[in-house]
């Protein structure tokens, strides 16, 4: 009787996987791969992206879809870690065997999953990464987004060039991100013939800057150099005004986040500098809004839908093989909602150009 | 010198926090005699809750301060009567205690993320907080307010533990359980109402952390590190020492980062904690064995 039990138990398991195996491969699907933020730090941005990409998805499927095959996007949360990050890659590499991965967002997530992809042979195209040292990840990475090494420049320039800042001091997130720009902009401020008086890294789950910031103060900058992630920031900001702080306070991308304007406004004299994307407008703005019931498309959004519908192209023209798609990729020219988008030999957008916003009101202001 | 006075206002502030957690942590150890990871989870849960009932319900912010407390407190108890009593019944030793109660801990932070998702959040007071300037340092009318509380609750405490009823049967328990239980005290019902009063506590904390910076369901790790740090340092199995071992962590660690980077604060205070398991194991006020 037991024996029965047993065998009918093990023909059932090896049923079901071959059932299981069998249905991974419907012939009618193509499956892309995405990771983002969907909880945790920087969420809010993760959350938005994935807005952009279904209404992408939904666009290339309503009219034909890749050659008829329809597109199905596996959702992962990376939450902006690198350990959520590794596991979300290694599923979708190994489990969904994705031919593409839109991802991650963070840099932190980015460079953790991305050597997998590489060594698998899987193409990732981050809408959002921008540390300076993903150039060097390999030939099947791309991003639409502009490497922090441009930013970090821009920012040093700005600060010097604009506000006539000669004395800066930096806090900083530690991570890919903000040590990368961090890194950049004390060198090139420093070429300039600027000075840094102080400089503070903590990590971006910090939720205590008191001391961080009263160190910033007592060097009497002229300006304090920022570049934080969203949550962090928030409480950053809000303990720098309760410390009095009056200086005027230069952020990064990673404030382009409806979540944390509306949060610090008023706190402070506070800017950012952001790449100089095109303005979300028309049908896709309408549509994101609509599924995050957002008032604002922030950063990242735009580039993932564009990555998307490049990649849609891609596959109709080439198929999945990796090798022909990144060669493809690289040398198409693409006019999107979030700009023009050509690719260098790392991968990296060939053009870049930065815009300084202003927050105040609850809202963002360009400066011009 | 206002660099100075700063530092120590924020090490105050910090170590004002770390006391409130400490405090009950230490008190549930003097009583039951464990390790109860799951104490920092209940600050979470205290947070969550005026977040709940303040802003999602838009309540009344005191009502939604003292739902967050009572509820803070009943899930502490809950874990005692449904997790730990019945384990203690079963005489199992301190270890399996301090697993259970580290799957509690878990258990709640996921039940947490699962309800309000894992986003940063941020309690706002609906007004704006006055700040106050003290030879060259600023602290804010929000931080005055947690350290007052944390006196109060001290003090408020050792008058519970000294001069009621309740409170004898306390410390006579934590003096020795057996000849508690020989004498007649009903040994279970106060160590409920122990937990009790200390999860109510912790919640207090979450709640104050949550106006302080904000909310996140993971925030009660960090707290809970930093309260046994306190515990240890000021005397373990004493209330009071938490207090002083919170306030003494805070300033070594804001004062600590003066001339070296803010981000080795953590590195400085398990540094702290490490130096008083080798010379001083039974922390300032502790019972010498």
């Amino acid at each position: 009787m037991q024996k029965t039990i047993v065998v009918i138990a093990v023909l059932l398991v090896i049923l079901g996987g071959w059932y299981l195996a069998r249905s991974k491969s419907e012939p009618g699907n193509i499956k892309v791969g995405f990771i983002a933020p969907l909880t945790g730090d920087a969420s809010a941005l993760g959350v938005a992206t994935k807005a952009a990409v279904e209404v992408a998805v939904e666009e290339i499927n309503n009219s034909g879809g890749i050659n008829g095959s329809k597109l199905k996007v596996i959702y992962e949360d990376g939450q902006c870690n690198a350990k959520a990050a590794v596991t979300a890659g290694n599923k979708l590499i190994s489990i969904d065997k994705v031919p593409v991965i839109i991802g991650g967002l963070c840099s932190t997530e980015t460079s953790a999953f991305a050597p997998a992809a590489m060594q698998n042979k899987v193409l990732v195209f981050s809408p959002c990464s921008s540390a300076p040292s993903l150039s060097n990840l390999g030939k099947y990475f791309f991003r639409s987004y502009p490497s922090d090494a441009y930013q970090g420049k821009f920012a040093a320039e700005y600060a010097y060039n604009d506000l006539k800042a000669r004395k800066v001091a930096i806090g900083y997130h530690i991570s890919d991100w903000g040590t990368g720009i961090k890194e950049i902009f004390e060198t090139r401020f420093k070429e300039l013939g600027g000075q840094v008086v102080a400089e503070e890294g903590a990590p971006q789950d910090a939720r205590d800057y008191r001391t961080l910031l009263g160190k910033l103060k007592a060097a009497k900058p002229d300006l304090i150099y920022l570049p934080t992630y969203p949550d962090g920031g928030i409480v950053a900001i809000t303990q720098a005004n309760e410390l009095g702080i009056k200086t005027k306070i230069f952020g990064g991308d990673g404030w382009d986040d409806p979540k944390f304007v509306k949060a610090v406004s008023g706190k402070g004299d506070l800017i950012f500098s952001v790449a100089a994307t095109r303005e979300p407008a028309g049908e896709f703005r309408q549509k994101v809004l609509a599924k995050t019931n957002g008032e604002q498309v922030p950063l990242c959004a735009p580039q993932a839908y564009d990555n998307l519908k490049m990649l849609a192209e891609v596959m109709k023209k080439v198929g999945l093989d990796p090798d022909k798609m990144q060669a493809e990729l690289r040398s198409m020219h693409y006019d999107g909602v979030s700009g023009s988008i050509s690719f260098d030999k790392n991968g990296d957008l060939t053009t870049v150009a930065y815009v300084v916003k202003r927050i105040e009101n609850g809202t963002v202001v360009e400066i011009k | 010198m206002g660099i100075l006075v700063q530092l120590v206002l924020n090490g105050l502030i910090a170590g004002a926090i770390y006391a409130l957690i400490a405090l009950g942590f230490n008190l549930v150890y003097a009583t039951a005699r464990f390790f109860n990871l799951a104490h920092g989870a209940l600050a979470a849960v205290g947070g969550y809750s005026v977040f709940y009932f303040g802003q999602k319900l838009g309540l009344p912010l005191w009502v939604a301060v003292l739902l967050g407390i009572l509820i803070a407190g009943l899930v502490g108890w809950a874990l005692n009567k449904f997790i730990y009593e019945v384990l203690r019944g079963r005489q199992a030793s301190n270890t399996v205690l301090l697993v259970a109660s580290l799957g509690a801990f878990t258990v709640i932070q996921a039940i947490i993320a699962i309800i309000f998702s894992s986003q940063f959040q941020t309690l706002t007071r609906g007004f704006e907080t006055r700040v106050y300037e003290i030879f060259g340092g600023v602290i804010t009318q929000n931080q005055l307010i947690i350290m007052g509380l944390t006196v109060a609750i001290s003090i408020l405490l050792y008058l519970f533990l000294r001069f009621t009823v309740m409170g004898r049967m306390v410390r006579a328990i934590s003096d020795d359980v057996e000849a508690a239980r020989v004498v007649g005290i009903p040994v279970n019902r106060v160590i409920g109402l122990v937990f009790f009063i200390a999860s109510a506590i912790a919640g207090l904390g979450g709640i104050m952390v949550g106006f302080e910076t904000g909310i996140e369901p993971t925030m009660g790790m960090s707290l809970l590190l930093k309260g046994v740090i306190a515990t240890i340092i000021g005397g373990i199995g004493n209330p009071f020492g938490g207090v002083l071992g919170g306030v003494l962590l805070g300033l070594i660690e804001n004062l600590g980062i003066w001339k070296i980077s803010a981000e080795w604060k953590d590195a400085i205070a398990f540094a702290v904690l490490i130096l008083f398991l080798l010379l001083r194991p039974s922390g300032i006020l502790g019972k010498k064995k």
